[in-house]
């Protein structure tokens, strides 16, 4: 059984006015998709491909409006027990919208620690000072704000919060995408390395190609709400040939400094 | 070509917010006091008529004079804060909570329920506040209980939508995703994510608001709509006064002075609390 299976998922958005007529959106169509566990599923796609929406339906944020999200066989839409919030997790790409400004590093990270769990103070304390130290932060940084933080630091704040209660799986949309080059390196090596140490699965959310060949065993690629690809394997990714790989290809092509100098 | 030096004046403005936050907050403060120990406070009895003594000019017995029933001017100042506060307080704080609720609720849920809620609010926002006085004073008869509860229906409109646009921003944020994701109720969201962050805001529309429910108040006694003599209030001072306002300007100086002070200090607390917080208010 796989970890995570989507079947015939379809989403429409529809904006909902009292008396008046309903417009609506497709943004998914027919998707299907399994994870296995401990692996890395690459998801690209352009902007506005319906991916973050994906990512959101994965995470029990947003009822599909046909077919099922199974996780580890069970149907999360239709099941009254919330367990499988514990086991998804995420990490999204704006570190500075996906923490409350008004709350600690410590508060932030002990959130899912205190809805999920029930340790006692002091040892939710020790907890805290583990996985503040498993991303690369110091014990100090848990009385911090915020605001006090670097984007990359923040990041590593919802990384830790993201592993805070053992999940299986965590959704990363876009987590490295707005960093740096030298932050996307070193939040990619340890996002690396938690996989291997806690035996994650991860669904790799981005348009940047070179972030998901570093992490991810599969990729799918998706295109105005359908999967238009998948790839098994890194080496037949790289080889694709596929147009939309190419355009993904391009797009990240063009933003580099180099390939501009060239062109012009 | 000279360019002015802006930086001394930009010191100058904020010593000068700081000095408006912490007299506005003292005046404010020590008038509350004054409001709740009035029973101790005040010289003499503010309902008893003496006509004895009516229309005396100020002595050590009646520091501010008496009025035409030779009822103690000073003592009813002091009670008529009582009234003019604690009723701007409790209509500030009812329709704060009605509208902090039906806001949140519209805001948080979206969708039909948003659609519902608003259309109600526009309905009631349809009615000015007179209209709504008149209408209830018309059915029941004038007084304070009519008045407060036509300007508490009146209020809430306006705390519900900015509370709604508030939440809705808020919402978008993905801190609030995480919540969910995290396990968090709905009810802890509200309690630990959004609160914290409309509190700022709250606390400026707060205080510019109760500014206008004591004008509010003050102008519908005088109306002869809200607080019934022999009752002590400003507003309905003034209107007792007016009578005399050739005679003895004073009776009503002294209740418009008051509620010219009350409410420019708490207009001038809300503004350099918006801007000490970087709120900007919605437009009334
Ligand atoms: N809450 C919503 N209500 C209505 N439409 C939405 C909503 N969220 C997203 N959409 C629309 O759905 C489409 C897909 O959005 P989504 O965020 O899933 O794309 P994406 O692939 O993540 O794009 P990006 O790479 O820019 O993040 C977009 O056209 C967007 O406008
Ligand atoms: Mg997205």
């Amino acid at each position: 059984m796989s970890l995570l299976q989507m079947e015939h998922v379809s989403h429409r958005y529809g904006s909902q006015r009292f008396l008046s007529r309903q417009t609506e959106r497709t943004v998914l169509q027919d998707v299907s998709l399994t994870l296995e566990a401990g692996t890395c599923l690459g998801l690209l796609g352009q902007s506005g491909a319906g991916k973050s929406t994906l990512g959101r339906i994965l995470l029990g944020l947003e009822r599909p409006t046909a077919g099922r999200v199974l996780f580890e066989g069970q149907d999360i839409y239709r099941t009254t027990a919330n367990d499988y919030r514990q086991d998804i997790q995420v990490v999204f790409q704006d570190s500075f919208a996906a923490v409350n400004p008004k709350m600690t590093a410590g508060q932030i990270i002990a959130e899912p620690l205190t809805n999920f769990t029930r340790l006692a103070p002091d040892a939710l304390q020790h907890r805290l000072v583990t996985l503040i130290e498993q991303v690369g932060l110091t014990r100090a940084d848990l009385a911090k704000y915020p605001n006090q933080f670097s984007g990359g630091q923040l990041q590593r704040i919802c990384i830790a919060r993201a592993i805070a209660t053992n999940p299986k799986l965590i959704i990363l949309d876009e987590a490295v995408s707005s960093l740096d080059m030298v932050n996307k390196a070193l939040i990619l090596a340890l996002l690396g390395e938690l996989k291997d140490k806690y035996d994650l699965s991860y669904l790799f959310i981005t348009h940047d190609l070179q972030a998901a060949q570093a992490l991810s065993d599969r990729f799918v690629i998706l295109d105005q709400g359908q999967i238009v690809g998948e790839y098994p394997t890194r080496k037949a990714f790289a080889d694709a040939t596929d147009p939309h790989v190419l355009a993904i290809k391009n797009a990240m092509l063009a933003t580099h400094p180099r390939y501009r100098t060239i062109r012009s | 070509m000279n360019v002015p030096l802006e930086r001394p004046r930009l010191l100058d403005r904020l010593s000068n917010q700081r000095l408006i936050l912490i007299g506005c907050s003292a005046f404010l403060g020590l008038l509350f006091l004054t409001a709740l120990a009035a029973p101790w406070l005040a010289p003499h009895d503010p309902f008893l008529v003496n006509l004895a003594v009516k229309l005396q000019e100020p002595s050590w017995t009646y520091p501010l004079g008496t009025d035409p029933l030779g009822r103690c001017t000073l003592s009813r100042l002091l009670y008529g804060a009582r009234v003019s506060l604690g009723f701007a307080v409790l209509i500030f704080a009812s329709s704060l909570l009605i509208g902090l609720l039906i806001g949140t609720l519209a805001g948080y849920i979206g969708g039909w329920v948003d659609q519902l809620l608003m259309r109600f609010c526009d309905g009631v926002m349809a009615f000015p506040s007179l209209i709504l006085v008149l209408g209830l004073v018309g059915i029941f008869g004038p007084g304070l209980k009519q008045v407060i509860i036509a300007l508490m229906l009146v209020q809430w409109v306006y705390y519900a939508r900015m509370f709604r646009g508030l939440v809705m921003t808020l919402k978008e944020k993905n801190f609030i995703a995480a919540a969910r994701v995290n396990g968090s109720s709905h009810w802890k969201i509200f309690r630990t994510h959004l609160l914290p962050n409309i509190l700022p805001p709250l606390l400026v529309i707060g205080t510019l608001e109760m500014g206008w429910a004591i004008m509010d108040i003050s102008a519908m006694s005088f109306l002869g709509l809200g607080v019934q003599s022999p009752a002590a209030e400003w507003g309905a001072m003034i209107h007792e006064g007016k009578s005399y306002i050739r005679t003895n300007p004073e009776l009503m100086i002294y209740p418009g002075v008051m509620i010219m002070l009350v409410i420019a200090s708490f207009n001038l607390l809300g503004e350099s609390l918006s801007e000490r917080f970087g709120v900007t208010k919605p437009p009334k």
